[in-house]
């Protein structure tokens, strides 16, 4: 007992060490990384670094298997699609595939690959590499699909009806005809075939790195192998991915800077921070209230990137008021959305009459003027439909903050004092995020609600179809429209673009007419960068690649 | 003594179910139904099934919780249901962060919040005294996040003195491959002084923001821990016996006050490996709070999950130790 006193700290001092060392000696057994020769002890960092502040760390770098913003950021710096989009825009434009084409009956895709691409892995980019990418997303037997070991590729089956077998597969068979040219067969015309392919979840990666990962390709611990700009070095989790400039890159001169390192920021207030700090070059997903503080920094400049949501205020016909289209149109009038954009949105927002997103404005009836604030008349017309005194509505506002209404409640509460104005009582209500989205397509539904859309390619398609086609009415009462629905199909079925746009502004005007989701607001998200950078030019799909910035 | 610790260990077991349970139950019983959450504003009634399937929520809730059990007892705290990757494999990498951090805090509470306190006894119902337990209730009342976004402003931003966040520069982190995870550790065994001093200064901020609250703490608790052995007879007869007030204070007095004030440690260093998550969230850093806080935004439930039973595991652990080392600390404290 005696030397147990004496020697009592140093002997807990011993365990303390041992038990720390036994305790990390597990953790550094498992690679926290993998860096292939990448770092080497000392090298410093080259003299071309860009860093990007991402909202968060990406979910995975496997392409097809992602559907969230961080982990296409990245990808579109390490992948190619076959097909991309002139920058700034939603204009399809070759990628990987040279040219493509639709067959006359709109059933077959034909797609010309670039000759002489190479993945960073040295292994050659062909016909087989894409219908091997393909074959990963859409056939569930595919034996490098990896799907027993939990991979889903949901977003294939939400953007082309389904996976190979499915009766609703949009997609039939996918071919390597030769080297250089792949053959999509179609069940039926999908017009917005090229944009869907193009999306970011689509990047073609190196089908001998991923039979040499497994499963675990696009892991942190893994590795991630395309054609694009940029090479894969490390994934530190929770803190950093580190990239390399490709010297074999395709495009000529890029990508202009030598690395690329995403630091994962989670919260805008540090972002933005550390954007001032110079520790980060460009960073996005600001918050709007965020606009002046980056406006008073002369080293930050401001960016907007071009809206591709809409934030819409849903009028559902199953309750009996609002079975009148003039009912409807009553309470478009009613609300004065310039003033409510501008109250909440500042520079951020933009309102029209389109339910599409002013990038799509090509495919938009330009005539229309959106309904003038008119509380009087909008009130004369209620009662002229038979509610001289009003009536009750329930409105429904989101429990999150969403892009397209970032703070639902005080929006909400605009809502209601407009409405009450000509007489009809509004209460609010709201639940659960997941009880929200769940219980409004539960028969009868809301009365009204508030909810948005943020696109996953550039084709009105994706707006419209998945709003007002058939089956994608439910939380309206399965509200119907026999002539949009004929129009939006036949624009599913028409190759001719601008036969294509001449059908969705037709569809446009009706919508408008028929005021069953009011688009209230297209939202641009917030970004920022310092002055000395240049050549980034935000994409309306979310995310672009970073192979023309450079730092000065 | 062998047989406290053991008994003290078999306690732990009702405690450690308990917790479970709680997080199990939490998670579960929060409205709403975690598929659909999980699938978003785009979902259809069939991949919510689905998924409702693949995670196990079409089973009576007892039997869920006797799975989740099952897996624990081997370690198997499931995937995150967005990256996939095993939740033991995230907090293995992570903790060594959170630790870091949390001792980092620590020290600064312990170097700076026990010589507040015993200035502030000795010196009782002086202007220092007021002053300390002033600014000790300004400490336990800040919040953290904003707290943290001021000191990088003025640190980072205007000042420039410091990094606004992260845990390694993006030049030092080039060259730089973890050993044990413990950076300050690893640059040490690297005997990589640029790499020590990138660490320490990503380390200062979110050290001092983290350790305010536990410092305030440690203040009044030592400064009333003080003030009650100054006022017993041993002192007095110290002080009779003509002892340099130093050694009264310093040798007599401050040994015996550290009894609560260990305790306090105890408890408030489980605290800060918890209360990390606003912390590491402002500062961008890589432990097991930031990922607890992803976890959350994202409704990854097995995230959450982990990450709480990790955080209340080490919280319990941490206390039991503190109870032995009474015996350590005080001779008279006998366990039977």
């Amino acid at each position: 007992m005696q030397f147990w006193r004496r020697f009592r700290f140093v002997i807990l001092a011993l365990l303390a060490c041992t038990l720390t060392i036994v305790l990390t000696n597990c953790d550094s057994s498992e690679p926290q990384t993998t860096t292939e020769g990448a770092a080497t002890e000392e090298s410093a960092a080259p003299a071309t670094t860009l860093v990007y502040g991402s909202g968060g760390q990406p979910v995975n770098l496997a392409p097809g298997d992602i559907t969230d913003g961080n982990s296409i950021a990245v990808q579109k710096q390490i992948y190619n699609r076959l097909l991309g989009t002139e920058p700034g825009t939603t204009e399809i434009v070759p990628e990987l595939a040279e040219e493509w084409s639709a067959s006359e009956d709109g059933l077959t895709w034909t797609f010309n690959l670039r000759e002489g691409i190479t993945f960073h892995d040295g292994s050659d980019f062909n016909a087989e590499a894409v219908v091997f990418n393909v074959n990963r997303w859409w056939d569930p037997e595919f034996e490098f699909g990896y799907r027993a070991e939990g991979k889903l590729y949901e977003i294939w089956s939400d953007l082309f009806g389904g996976y190979k077998g499915d009766e609703a597969s949009i997609l039939q068979a996918v071919t390597a005809v030769d080297d250089i040219t792949v053959e999509f067969q179609m069940s039926q015309p999908f017009a917005a075939f090229p944009a869907a392919i193009a999306s970011g979840y689509f990047g073609i990666a190196s089908p001998t790195a991923i039979q040499e990962a497994g499963a675990d390709y696009g892991s942190p611990s893994s590795l991630a192998v395309g054609t694009g700009p940029y090479v894969f070095q490390e994934w530190r989790s929770g803190d950093r991915v580190t990239l390399t400039a490709y010297p074999d890159y395709w495009e000529a001169d890029l990508p202009k800077s030598e690395q690329l390192v995403i630091s994962f920021v989670d919260d805008p207030a540090a972002r933005l921070a550390q954007l001032r700090a110079g520790t980060l070059d460009f960073t996005v997903d600001l918050t709007p209230d965020q606009l002046p503080e980056i406006e008073s920094d002369p080293n930050l400049e401001a960016k907007l990137r071009p809206s591709l949501n809409v934030g819409y205020l849903a009028l559902n016909p199953t309750y009996e008021p609002l079975s009148k289209p003039e009912v409807r149109q009553a309470i478009a009038e009613a609300i004065n959305k310039p003033e409510i954009v501008q109250a909440f949105w500042g520079d951020l927002g933009e309102t029209d009459p389109h339910f599409t997103p002013p990038s799509m404005e090509s495919a938009q009836d330009k005539s229309l003027d959106d309904y003038t604030y008119d509380p009087d008349a909008a009130q004369q017309a209620i009662a002229e439909a038979g509610y001289p005194d009003g009536f009750d509505l329930d409105l429904w506002y989101m429990p999150v903050s969403r892009p397209y209404f970032p703070n639902p409640k005080p929006i909400a509460e605009a809502f209601a004092a407009e409405l009450s104005a000509i007489g009809i009582n509004v209460n609010l209500q709201t639940k659960d995020w997941a009880a929200y989205l769940e219980d409004r397509n539960k028969a009868p539904g809301f009365q009204s609600f508030m909810l948005g859309w943020t696109g996953d390619y550039g084709d009105p398609d994706n707006f419209l179809y998945a709003h007002f086609g058939p089956g994608a009415t439910q939380d309206l009462g399965n509200w119907k429209n026999e002539q949009v629905f004929q129009l939006l199909n036949e624009a599913r079925a028409s190759t001719d673009e601008s036969e294509r746009n001449d059908l969705y502004s037709q569809v446009d005007a009706i919508l408008y007419e028929e005021a069953v989701r009011i688009p209230i607001v297209h939202s641009q998200p917030l970004l920022a960068q310092r002055t000395s950078i240049s050549g980034w030019t935000p994409s309306p799909l979310g995310s672009e690649s970073f192979a023309t910035v450079e730092k000065s | 003594m062998g047989r406290y610790i053991l008994r003290r260990l078999l306690n732990l077991i009702p405690v450690l179910l308990g917790i479970t349970l709680l997080v199990f139950l939490f998670l579960h019983l929060i409205p709403g139904d975690p598929a659909v959450t999980l699938l978003g504003d785009r979902a259809t009634p069939e991949q919510v099934e689905n998924l409702r399937e693949k995670l196990g929520l079409n089973e009576p809730l007892p039997l869920q919780y006797l799975a989740f059990l099952r897996d624990l007892l081997t370690f198997d705290l499931g995937r995150s249901i967005f990256t996939g990757v095993p939740i033991i494999e995230e907090i293995k990498i992570r903790w060594p962060a959170t630790f870091e951090l949390s001792v980092a805090a620590m020290l600064i509470a312990l170097g700076v919040g026990v010589p507040a306190g015993v200035i502030a006894a000795v010196r009782k119902n002086s202007l220092v005294d007021n002053a300390t337990m002033t600014g000790s209730l300004i400490g336990v009342s800040m919040p953290v996040y904003w707290l943290g976004l001021l000191l990088i402003y003025l640190f980072a931003v205007n000042l420039r003195w410091l990094p606004p966040s992260g845990r390694l520069g993006i030049d030092a982190g080039f060259s730089f491959q973890p050993i044990t995870g413990f950076y300050v550790l690893d640059a040490i065994l690297k005997g990589d002084f640029r790499l020590l001093k990138d660490v320490l200064a990503h380390l200062i901020l979110p050290a001092i923001t983290l350790s305010t609250i536990s410092l305030a703490i440690l203040a009044r608790i030592t400064r009333s821990a003080m003030l009650e052995v100054l006022s017993q007879d041993y002192i007095r007869t110290a002080r009779a016996k003509g002892v340099l007030e130093w050694r009264v204070i310093f040798k007599h007095a401050l040994k015996n006050a550290m009894l609560p004030v260990i305790t306090i440690v105890g408890l408030e260093f489980g605290t800060l490996l918890g209360g990390a998550i606003l912390t590491e969230t402002i500062f961008a850093w890589p432990g097991i709070g930031e990922w607890i806080y992803g976890g959350i935004l994202q409704r990854d439930y097995p995230v959450v999950q982990g990450g709480i039973i990790f955080v209340a595991t080490a919280f319990v652990l941490i206390n039991l130790l503190v109870d032995i080392s009474y015996a350590l600390l005080d001779p008279r404290i006998q366990y039977k």
